[in-house]
């Protein structure tokens, strides 16, 4: 039925610029939705051991201060803002001020990093050991494996900074910088549960 | 011939067919290609998970006693004795390496690669590179698995569900064990990639006509399963996760009791993230099972499936229930009433969804022209093992039966008739079945059907033999169930039950002839549509070029257009195609087109609002 060409005079098609978005926008979405339901499995073990522990947290542990916790909360949403500011000018092809967006969200999260490091390091030295039990361990984990998360997303908009004006098309554009900031936001909106989790509650 | 130019043709890409032995054999990214890898690396793990298997049974005919002639190559430091450390291993890491490194990827990395494409008139999956990705990645866990078998203390030991503290550093001691759970995550990556593709691919890539009333059966079946993995496969990805740091970093997530320091954690959290995710992984083994047997009874009884419609809202809705049952693995973890009581009702619920779905097989094949074909006996076959294991699966979701049946070998006779048995017959059906679209030519029929009997017979042997016995009291996972008062008697139905595995494994040497004389020496070709079926796949040749559909089908009907009168009279055949009229004219592209195509002279920087 179907008619077999020879391998010469087979025509290449290539998909239309347009289709290619949409198509990585709902892969994205799944990505997306996969991530969610780890980090709630998480959220759940987190739950679950809160309820059952005697006091919440141990009497006599260390605390954080919330003052460079917030802050980086403040830059983990700035370096959201910067990601759209920058998605604005792929509409606008103006590609010196897009990577100069892109830069100011990749220094934010740089920073993030950082602070949340110096975080850990004063903890650990004034006493929060994992020897404290589920209560260190829950904090240093989802601290930490969101931090995994933050370098991944990092690494996505360093390519994002570099593949964005090598691409042609402004749908290619577009779809790179719409795959790459979904994953940006996805780790800010993680981070805003963690520290509610570990840090205000 | 100029390029296609209307929207679905533009909506992917036509492959040029490979050039190197690498890209075409090893790094390819085309589904057919994959399939094939999937299949192969399947079949090896399928292999040394069934020798598995043998040992274990070996064990139970004949306690402590020396295996023959292998025993010398696999247990040389005991002299052919499995001693009770080999059966520890031997056990647990047959149920994980048949779940994650023989079913997974033959049913779901091999048949969703080869099907999902060619079945809705699609050239490749969507994402090809995260295909490729998602095999080695598999590949890479497999080698985590091979490699637990040669550290000190060996390979993992705490039963195939993992349970701390068991699986923590004191119960399993060793880089054996960590290495197979940091490999079980790998490979949930490797699915959660694939996943992620089958779903995008279902959802974007379907032909003009292709609506989700005419999808086959076994794409259903493919689709379900890919958002079952990518919703659940996370969750026992998060628990592995937290019993890796609880082994290398001291964490305290599962510690409990005397091991733990100053503040408990809970080995119980372990249980409920594993069945969070356990409990739709048994559906993820079954759902692919149960898209093969709707579309292979339709095909094989030439008429449309009964009620399809029924049939997709039925496998919906127990993806939908699956994540609602886990609970039913937990009843004597000291649950509260209440809670275990809720669990019962919706497992009861579950399965009326599943005997619809038995009930729809039923009719289509009542007053159908059956076709004994050999994936039709499969077909068959796997309808009579899961509606076994079904049944036996109500005493065990209701509580007080439950309570007398946990941890014995009804529960192993119990999964192994649905998960084990309905999922080899269902995959052997569809290897048969598809065999041209990979390999060119058909499977020798004979040998077959000798497969077909000897695994029909030795399954059920082996499944039921347990079940009697676990009915009789005997607890699953014991290295010499017979050396106590209550179980010394059920040696001989234990003796009986080895020997239907036993021959349940000869019977695999037809299809070992089978595959290498088919996949190398080649069957002489056959023709196009050896099966007379409509779905697209067999629109194209055998086996299917590397772009499988130079020009995108228009789909004209549903899957299953079988002994249609107006069909017969006018085709003269009794099946018509998803790419045929019946008036014979071309079939029109339908109205409007969804994908919102824009023509490519909208380049630049014309600023327009997005549509989706």
């Amino acid at each position: 039925m179907m008619n077999i060409a020879s391998q010469k005079s087979i025509p290449i098609a290539f998909p239309s610029e347009r289709s290619v978005r949409v198509t990585n926008h709902v892969g994205m979405i799944l990505a997306l939705v996969s991530f969610t339901m780890m980090f709630l499995a998480l959220f759940y073990a987190y739950g679950l051991l809160r309820i059952r522990a005697v006091a919440w947290p141990p009497p006599g542990v260390p605390q954080a201060s919330l003052v460079v916790p917030s802050l980086i909360t403040v830059m983990m949403m700035g370096s959201s803002v910067a990601v759209e500011a920058a998605r604005k000018q792929i509409r606008l092809a103006d590609m010196r001020r897009f990577q100069r967006f892109a830069l100011g969200s990749i220094v934010l999260g740089i920073l993030f990093i950082g602070l949340q490091a110096g975080v850990w390091v004063e903890l650990w030295e004034s006493g929060l050991t994992l020897a404290v039990g589920p209560y260190a361990s829950l904090f240093y984990f989802l601290t930490a494996f969101h931090a995994l998360h933050v370098l991944a997303g990092l690494g996505i908009l360093i390519w994002m900074y570099v593949a964005v004006p090598r691409a042609s098309h402004i749908e290619i554009r577009d779809s790179r910088a719409q795959v790459a900031s979904m994953f940006w936001h996805f780790v800010g909106a993680v981070w805003l549960v963690i520290f509610s989790l570990v840090y205000v509650f | 011939m100029a390029a296609p130019t209307d929207a679905y043709n533009q909506l992917q890409a036509v492959h040029h067919p490979p050039t190197s032995f690498i890209a075409k054999y090893i790094w390819s990214g085309d589904h057919k290609v994959i399939a094939k890898q999937f299949l192969w690396g399947g079949l090896i793990f399928l292999l040394l998970g069934g020798l598995q298997a043998m040992f274990i049974r070996w064990q139970w005919a004949y306690p402590g006693q020396p295996v023959p002639v292998l025993g010398q190559v696999f247990f040389s430091d005991s002299g052919g004795v499995i001693t009770p450390g080999h059966y520890t291993s031997l056990f647990t890491s047959h149920g994980l390496i048949m779940i994650f490194w023989a079913i997974t990827p033959m049913m779901i990395g091999a048949f969703g690669n080869l099907t999902i494409p060619l079945m809705i008139g699609a050239r490749d999956m969507a994402f090809p590179l995260l295909n490729t990705l998602s095999f080695w990645t598999w590949v890479l866990s497999g080698l985590m698995v091979l490699g637990s078998f040669m550290v000190p203390y060996g390979t993992a030991a705490a039963g195939w569900t993992t349970y701390p503290p068991l699986s923590g550093n004191a119960g399993t001691p060793g880089w054996g064990q960590s290495l197979f759970v940091l490999a079980i995550f790998t490979t949930g990556t490797a699915t959660i990639m694939g996943g992620v593709n089958y779903v995008t691919t279902v959802i974007r890539l379907r032909a003009p006509g292709m609506t989700w009333d005419r999808l086959p059966l076994t794409v259903w079946g493919q689709f379900l399963t890919a958002i079952l993995n990518v919703l659940f496969v996370p969750v026992l990805a998060g628990g592995g996760i937290l019993l890796l740091l609880d082994r290398w970093f001291g964490t305290s997530f599962y510690v409990a009791g005397a091991l733990a320091g100053e503040g408990a954690g809970d080995p119980i959290l372990f249980q409920h993230l594993f069945w969070i995710f356990g409990h739709p992984e048994v559906y993820i083994l079954i759902l692919p099972a149960w898209g093969f047997v709707g579309d292979f009874v339709s095909f094989f009884s030439r008429k449309p499936a009964y009620w399809y419609k029924g049939s997709v809202w039925a496998m919906t809705a127990v993806s939908i229930m699956s994540a609602v049952v886990y609970g039913h693995h937990m009843y004597t973890t000291g649950m509260a009433p209440l809670l275990g009581k809720s669990f019962m009702m919706l497992t009861l619920i579950i399965s009326v969804p599943a005997e619809l779905l038995f009930l729809n097989w039923l009719h289509t094949m009542y007053h159908g022209s059956m076709r004994k074909t050999v994936p039709m006996m499969f077909a068959l076959g796997t309808i009579f093992v899961f509606g076994s294991g079904g049944l036996t699966g109500l005493p065990l979701a209701t509580i007080s039966t439950d309570l007398y049946l946990h941890a014995t070998m009804f529960v192993v006779g119990h999964f192994h008739l649905t998960m084990a048995s309905a999922a080899f017959l269902a995959t052997f059906g569809a290897i048969y079945f598809w065999f041209p679209k990979m390999f060119g030519c058909l499977m020798n029929d004979r040998l077959a059907r000798w497969h077909f009997w000897f695994s029909f017979i030795g399954l059920n042997g082996v499944f039921i033999g347990q079940l009697i016995s676990g009915y009789a009291g005997q607890p699953r996972r014991l290295y010499d169930p017979f050396q106590y008062a209550f179980t010394e008697h059920l040696l001989g139905i234990n003796q009986v039950t080895s020997y239907f595995a036993f021959f349940l494994a000869f019977g695999q040497i037809f299809f070992v002839i089978n595959w290498f004389t088919s996949v190398f020496k080649k069957n002489p070709e056959c023709e196009q549509n050896p099966w007379q079926v409509g779905t697209l796949e067999w629109s194209v040749a055998n086996p299917t070029p590397v772009y499988n559909f130079l020009q995108i089908p228009i789909v004209t009907c549903g899957p299953h257009e079988y002994s249609n009168p107006e069909c017969i009279e006018k085709l003269g055949k009794d099946w018509q195609g998803q790419w045929e009229t019946l008036d014979g004219s071309d079939p029109e592209l339908p109205e409007p087109v969804s994908t919102g195509h824009h023509h490519h002279d909208d380049h630049g920087a014309e600023p327009h609002a997005s549509e989706e």
